[in-house]
This record gives structure tokens, C-alpha cells and sequence, in this order.
């Protein structure tokens, strides 16, 4: 009976994986992104891209995101943003004490970045210059095997109306696109910007190729 | 009132450290304490004690001449000593290493069988029924200040070759001296230690109403409290209770109702009153240490964890090995923050390796019995609020990785800290992030949800990008003529295009916003300049704040 029993269990252990509970799992979102993200989550080990062009509403997006849910207890690490004003990240409710930004990595992003995948759940990467797609993927099986969460977020186009270097050359989870729709609270020569309207679309690899898009008061 | 309305919340609250505590009474608690014990147990003589005790390189008590030379708590060891070179620096781990201090607590027996023994230097005990026997409780503080007195002669020859006694060794200043007092709760009866009072039952919220914030036992919630203009105790308690919770937590609502003169926790007994002791007897006797430790392993730490289910932690343990053939090695050893099953093991390991090096005492036969025996047990609550070891991990993770990309880049990263100011580039203060880390008010300081008002500042959200260097640009008429602003109130001309000077681009202005005028530096005449800000809207650079100084106009920061 014994030998049995033993036979069948090291038979089914073959087949089972270690089972992980589903906080462990995911990161639970709030706020506008809980809308767009499937089931208002985000899986842990996954890349989202952010993309817009210019002054399009990527950086408010990155700090809707890393004010949103659980990614707010979290730690974070910025790369690469260079003008950022964490003013408005404060008013939009990120937790700056969590917040590392490193502003200028130069050529060596992507050791950079992998050196901060192992500690940060969050790593937020502006405009990837120098990451070559073999770079990237080692990159994404890092973010995979830490169930970090790393984000790119690409502005198509400079102030100066130049195309920006820098693209994401590999895959990805989630892709956020995000442009204004909108303002309030201004004339010509009156007033001043009360709300922006921000329109953020969703697609994923994850749930196909269907989109789901709101346009939200920011 | 405000203890009124403080009470009823605690009831309804919904948090489970209220949940057990079925009467919100504070218990009726006398409190002695030794102002200057770490001086008195190390056996200084009165008159001479110019000494502090030290604990990582900081005075952590001065003795009254040590005050009077000018060092302060918290200063430096070695500053303290190139102040006063005469000065005796006493390790923090000698102080009270006999356990004095419970021979003088024992005194409170008398009076009540409840005695605990809250920190070194400070014994507390119930009151309710003895003040009654002695005739009130002012007399009973008499009482306890005359066999306080005649249990330190006995103790300390030193003071019975005195003879003033009164003045010369209890009175103000000299190391000796303490405070007997009567109030609901601890931490009222510690506060009211200070100058001996008696403060009335049900009177502890007022009493504590106009002290400073800064006398509760949490540095950094003290801190963030005054930062958010709480400055005393009764502000804090004004506060809804919920907001509390919300904002400190566990240990903040614990605060919360100390302040309030709500200190409900019930005194502890310091004399082990259970049997908490283990002793684990060896199958067979074992002469090399690690072989011991190994072997009580298992019971010590399922002893501690029984303890700590209980919600008690051990401060002070004896540890006695017995050897096969009877000798035996008895000592004491004390942790502040309570013993782990690593610390304990640790400490066993120590003992048997100095006793069985000892050419002296060395014992003649292996280790047999392992006796562990707690001396001093406090409520765990007390001792470790904060305790988050998660935390404390991935901030150790964080610190290392960040030190290796400032290795790669050359740079420190930093991190954002916001003061007030009017512009949004300079609200932000770029921080290195080890000043962060290490510096945990600063982090609270973070929390802070609303800026202060700025006169000047702009209003609506900031924008997300601030360029450095700012661009410039030129504002353009429909004619192509262009706009200058006209005693900083009003634009000359509709804003039409706007144009690049690096690159020729030029985009339609859609929308513009009123202006606002600042003068920058106006303190300083030789460099004030006026600025004038609009918000711009544009088609294909969305939203833009710009400048106009100098009659140039800037792009200072985008809406991204």
C-alpha cells in the first residue's frame, strides 16, 4: 500500500507547482487606472508601456500609477526622467518618501536598471536610449523572476519637436496610451487650468488584443 | 470634554487593542522613580558622581554635577569627555548588573503585591485599596517616600556617614533624589513623578492637557505631531480618534489614549509570579558548546514563543548550566528589547565557552542540565511597537542596491522632499537618498498632505515637467507681431503662435489664462526681477506654463 501511495505522490509532484496566493500574485490598483487594468489589478512580474507624444499626458499617467492602489506602499525607482517635477506628484498622492529617481544613468541604463529590479518592486524607465532588445529581455526575465513590475514611458516627440530617441525593443504586458482630451477652467486671457482631461486606452497581451479607454478629470 | 468624547470613541472603535479592555478605567497607579539610578547602582558616591552613562558613543543619562558641567542627553561621549575630562563615562551594560534595583522596587511589596518594575529606575504599583489603609493617598505617599528613604541607607553605606539625609541625599540634585506620585495610568504617574504630585482620579486628561507633545514616549509620532501644529497633548486629543488610527496606526491610538490620560495597560509584575522557567536535562552530557546549543535548541525557542503568545517579552534571563558532576555557572543576562530564540542561544553559547575556558572554574565533566529562568518579563507591547521586520528588510535591500547604481553612475540618487515656495521648481528639494533613509522624521514629514499656503503660488495642479534649462520661445500675434505684457497685469495683444527659438517650430495658442505677477528675490534689490507666469494651451505642445522676465518669454514647465 505504502509504496503505492509513495509512487503516486512523487508521480503527481511532477505535475504540481508550488502554489501562490493571489495578494502575492497581483498588485490591487484604485483610483483611474482600476478602471482600465483587468479586474483593476496588475500582475506582479509584468512591463507596462506608457506611450503618448508630446505632452500627451505620460507622466501623469506614470504618477496616477505609482499613486494607484498597492503600488503605493511600495518602493519605486524613476530612471532617466530628467525634468520631472515631483510637485505634482505629491499633489496627485505619491508617497515621495518611497520614491527614488535617478535622473541621469547615461550609457549604463541597463545595468542600472537591473540592479534596481532586484531590490524595487517598481522601476519606472524614461525614454530607453541605450537597451538593446537582448538587454531587454534579460531585463523582462529579471522583472519575471523578482515579481517586480517595470514600466517604460516613451513621449514620441521632444519640446523642440525632435523625435525622441529611445523605444522599448521588446516585449511587454501592458500598453497605456495616453493623450489629452481636454481642459476647463481657461479662456483667452482668463481663468486658469482647472482640470486636464486625460484620455488613457489599455491594451495588453494579457487579455488580447481588446482595448478598453476612459477619459478621466486629472 | 474632549476625554469625554475621546472615551466613547475608544468603545466604538472598531480596533482590536480596545476589544479586550472591557473597563476604560486607568488603573490608579503609585509610581517611584530614581531620577539618576544608573549612577546610584554603580556605586558612585554622591557627592562626586560627575559621570553620564553611554550607550553607542551617546550620553544616555548625566548625573546632576554631570548637567550642571554643561552635558546634555544625547550629546556625544567624547565631546562630554574633551568638555569635562574628569568626567566617568559608565557602558550602558554594567548599569544596575545586580539587579540593585529590584532590592529598592521590593519596598512598593509593602504597600501592594502588584509591583512592576517599569523601567530601571521607575517601580510602579496599584493603589486603589492601600490608599484607603494609610489614610489617602498624599499620605501614602509619605509612606512610600519614608521606606524608600530607609531601604536606600540600608543599601548604600555611603549615605548612612551623611548626616543630613534629607536634604543632603534626597534633596534636588543629588543622585539620589526621586519623585513619588498617584495618578490613572503610567505615563500620567511618570510625568507627575517630576515634582512628587498626587493628581486627582478622572483629573489625568487635564492635567496632561497643556504639556507638550513631546513627551510622549514616540520621538518620531511627537515629532510629525508638532510639524502638523499639534504642540500639546490636549490638541492631540482633540483630534477624532479615527483620524488617529488612520494616520499613526496602532501605536499612534496608543499614544492617543495616553494622552488622554486613558493609560489603561495594567501594571505588569516584575517578579516572575508563574513558573516560566525551562530546564532542559541532556540524555547524555556534552562538553563542546555548539553541541549544547543545538541540542536545547528546539525548547528554547518554543519556551520564547509560549512567552510571546502570552504577549510577553524577556529582558533579563538566567541562564544556569549544571555539569555532570554538580558545578555549576550561574549568570544573568539582559536584552532591552526582549530576548529572540537567537539572542537567548547566543548567550547560552557565551556563557559555557567563558566558564569552560576558565582555568579556574572550568567544570570537570560535560554540560547536563540547562536551566533558563526569566528574571524580568514585560508586556511585549511595550517594549516593541514598531517592530516591522518586513520593512526593515527592504529598506536594508533598497539602501544596498542604491549604493551600488550610485557606484555605476557616479551620481547619487535622490530623493524629493517639498518645502514651501511659490514656484514648483523650487518647492522640490532634491535630497540624497541616504539622508532619507536614515532619517526617518523626515520621511513623516513627507506625509504632510496639504502644502502651506504660499502667497504668489499658482494655483490648480503643477505641472509634471519643469525645464532646466527653460526653453525659450516667442509669443506671436496672428500678424506675427510680438506679445509683451503691459504693467504685469495685462497681455499687448492676443497670444496667436508660439515659436520655438532653438528650432523655428511653431504651434497655434489655443487658450491662455490670466497673469500672474511675482516678483522673484525682491528682497534683494540689486538682483529682484518681476516675473509674469500664463498658463498656455496649445495645439501639438498641450499645455505649457510660461514666463515672461525680461521681456523674454520661457517655457518654465509642461503639463505632461
Amino acid at each position: 500500500m505504502d509504496t503505492v501511495a509513495e509512487r503516486l505522490v512523487s508521480h503527481l509532484s511532477g505535475f504540481i507547482s508550488p502554489q501562490l496566493l493571489a495578494s502575492e500574485r497581483y498588485v490591487e490598483l484604485d483610483g483611474h487606472l482600476a478602471k482600465i487594468f483587468p479586474l483593476g489589478r496588475i500582475q506582479l512580474g509584468s512591463v507596462v508601456l506608457f506611450e503618448g507624444v508630446l505632452n500627451s499626458g505620460v507622466t501623469s499617467a506614470v504618477f496616477e500609477f505609482l499613486s494607484s492602489g498597492g503600488m503605493q506602499k511600495n518602493w519605486s525607482a524613476l530612471v532617466g526622467f530628467e525634468n520631472l517635477c515631483f510637485l505634482a506628484a505629491f499633489e496627485k498622492g505619491v508617497d515621495l518618501g518611497k520614491v527614488v529617481s535617478i535622473p541621469d544613468p547615461g550609457r549604463d541604463l541597463a545595468q542600472v536598471v537591473a540592479v534596481l529590479i532586484e531590490a524595487f518592486p517598481i522601476v519606472v524607465i524614461a525614454n530607453p536610449e541605450f537597451i538593446s532588445s537582448s538587454q531587454a529581455r534579460n531585463l523582462i526575465s529579471r522583472v519575471r523572476s523578482n515579481k517586480s513590475v517595470m514600466a517604460v514611458a516613451r513621449q514620441s516627440l521632444g519640446i523642440s519637436g525632435v523625435r525622441t530617441k529611445g523605444s522599448w525593443p521588446a516585449s511587454y504586458d501592458y500598453l497605456i496610451r495616453s493623450s489629452m482630451s481636454g481642459f476647463s477652467g481657461l479662456g483667452r486671457g482668463s481663468g486658469f487650468i482647472k482640470e486636464r482631461y486625460l484620455s488613457l486606452s489599455l491594451g495588453s497581451k494579457r487579455v488580447g488584443e481588446t482595448t478598453k479607454s476612459i477619459t478621466v478629470p486629472i | 470634554m474632549s476625554k469625554e468624547k475621546s472615551r466613547v470613541k475608544l468603545r466604538h472603535s472598531r480596533y482590536s487593542l480596545f476589544d479586550s479592555v472591557e473597563h476604560q478605567i486607568a488603573p490608579r497607579v503609585l509610581l517611584v522613580k530614581f531620577f539618576y539610578w544608573p549612577f546610584v547602582s554603580s556605586g558612585l558616591h554622591p557627592a562626586d558622581a560627575l559621570a553620564v552613562v553611554g550607550d553607542k558613543g551617546v550620553v544616555i543619562h548625566a548625573s546632576p554635577r554631570a548637567l550642571i558641567a554643561g552635558i546634555k542627553v544625547g550629546d556625544k561621549v567624547r565631546t562630554s569627555v574633551a568638555v569635562v575630562p574628569s568626567l566617568t563615562v559608565i557602558p550602558c551594560d554594567v548599569v544596575d548588573q545586580n539587579g540593585l534595583f529590584a532590592k529598592v522596587a521590593n519596598v512598593l511589596e509593602q504597600f501592594s503585591p502588584i509591583v512592576e518594575i517599569v523601567d530601571l529606575g521607575v517601580c510602579a504599583t496599584n493603589v486603589r485599596g492601600p490608599s484607603r489603609y494609610f489614610g489617602g493617598e498624599e499620605k501614602l505617599t509619605l509612606e512610600v517616600r519614608a521606606a524608600m528613604e530607609n531601604r536606600i541607607v540600608e543599601l548604600f553605606p555611603v549615605v548612612k556617614e551623611s548626616k543630613d539625609r534629607s536634604t543632603e541625599i534626597f534633596g534636588e540634585g543629588s543622585i539620589f533624589s526621586f519623585g513619588v506620585s498617584i495618578a490613572d495610568g503610567i505615563f500620567t504617574a511618570q510625568i507627575a513623578s517630576r515634582s512628587s504630585l498626587v493628581v486627582p482620579p478622572g483629573k489625568s486628561g487635564s492635567f496632561l492637557a497643556p504639556l507638550s507633545v513631546g513627551e510622549l514616549p514616540d520621538g518620531d509620532i511627537a515629532g510629525t505631531l508638532d510639524r502638523l501644529g499639534v504642540r500639546t497633548l490636549g490638541e492631540f486629543v482633540n483630534i477624532d480618534f479615527d483620524l488617529v488610527l488612520e494616520r499613526f496606526g496602532s501605536r499612534g491610538a496608543l499614544l492617543y489614549r495616553m494622552a488622554g490620560g486613558l493609560d489603561t495597560s495594567s501594571l505588569e509584575t516584575s517578579e516572575v509570579k508563574e513558573d516560566l522557567s525551562l530546564k532542559v536535562e541532556l540524555l547524555e552530557p556534552l562538553e563542546v558548546a555548539s553541541a549544547v546549543v543545538f541540542a536545547c535548541k528546539a525548547r528554547v525557542e518554543q519556551m520564547l514563543e509560549q512567552l510571546l503568545e502570552k504577549g510577553r517579552l524577556c529582558q533579563i534571563m538566567r541562564i544556569r548550566l549544571m555539569s555532570e558532576n554538580g558545578e555549576e555557572s550561574v549568570r544573568d543576562w539582559g536584552v532591552k528589547d526582549g530576548f529572540s530564540a537567537q539572542l537567548l542561544l547566543e548567550r547560552i553559547r557565551w556563557q559555557l565557552e567563558s566558564w569552560s575556558t576558565d582555568p579556574r572554574l572550568a567544570p570537570s565533566a560535560g554540560v547536563e542540565i540547562i536551566e533558563l529562568i526569566p528574571r524580568r518579563v514585560v508586556s511585549a507591547l511595550r517594549v516593541q511597537l514598531d517592530l516591522d521586520g518586513s520593512e526593515r528588510s527592504s529598506i536594508a535591500k533598497v539602501s544596498q542596491a542604491l549604493s551600488r547604481v550610485d557606484a555605476i553612475v557616479g551620481k547619487k540618487a535622490s530623493i524629493a522632499k517639498i518645502k514651501g515656495s511659490r514656484t514648483p521648481k523650487e518647492s522640490v528639494e532634491m535630497v540624497p537618498w541616504q539622508l532619507h533613509l536614515f532619517d526617518l522624521d523626515e520621511a513623516s514629514d513627507r506625509k504632510i498632505k496639504e502644502l502651506p499656503p504660499w502667497p504668489g503660488r499658482l494655483i490648480g495642479s503643477s505641472p509634471a515637467i519643469c525645464f532646466d534649462p527653460e526653453v525659450e520661445v516667442l509669443l506671436l500675434t496672428k500678424e506675427e507681431v510680438s506679445v509683451s505684457v503691459l504693467a504685469d497685469v495685462t497681455l499687448l495683444g492676443d497670444p496667436y503662435w508660439m515659436r520655438l527659438q532653438s528650432s523655428g517650430r511653431k504651434v497655434r495658442v489655443l487658450e491662455w489664462s490670466s497673469l500672474w505677477p511675482m516678483m522673484e528675490r525682491w528682497w534683494d534689490p540689486g538682483h529682484s526681477t518681476k516675473v509674469v507666469r500664463i498658463q498656455v494651451v496649445t495645439d501639438g505642445m498641450g499645455a505649457l506654463l510660461v514666463k515672461n522676465t525680461d521681456g523674454k518669454w520661457l517655457i518654465e514647465g509642461s503639463y505632461d
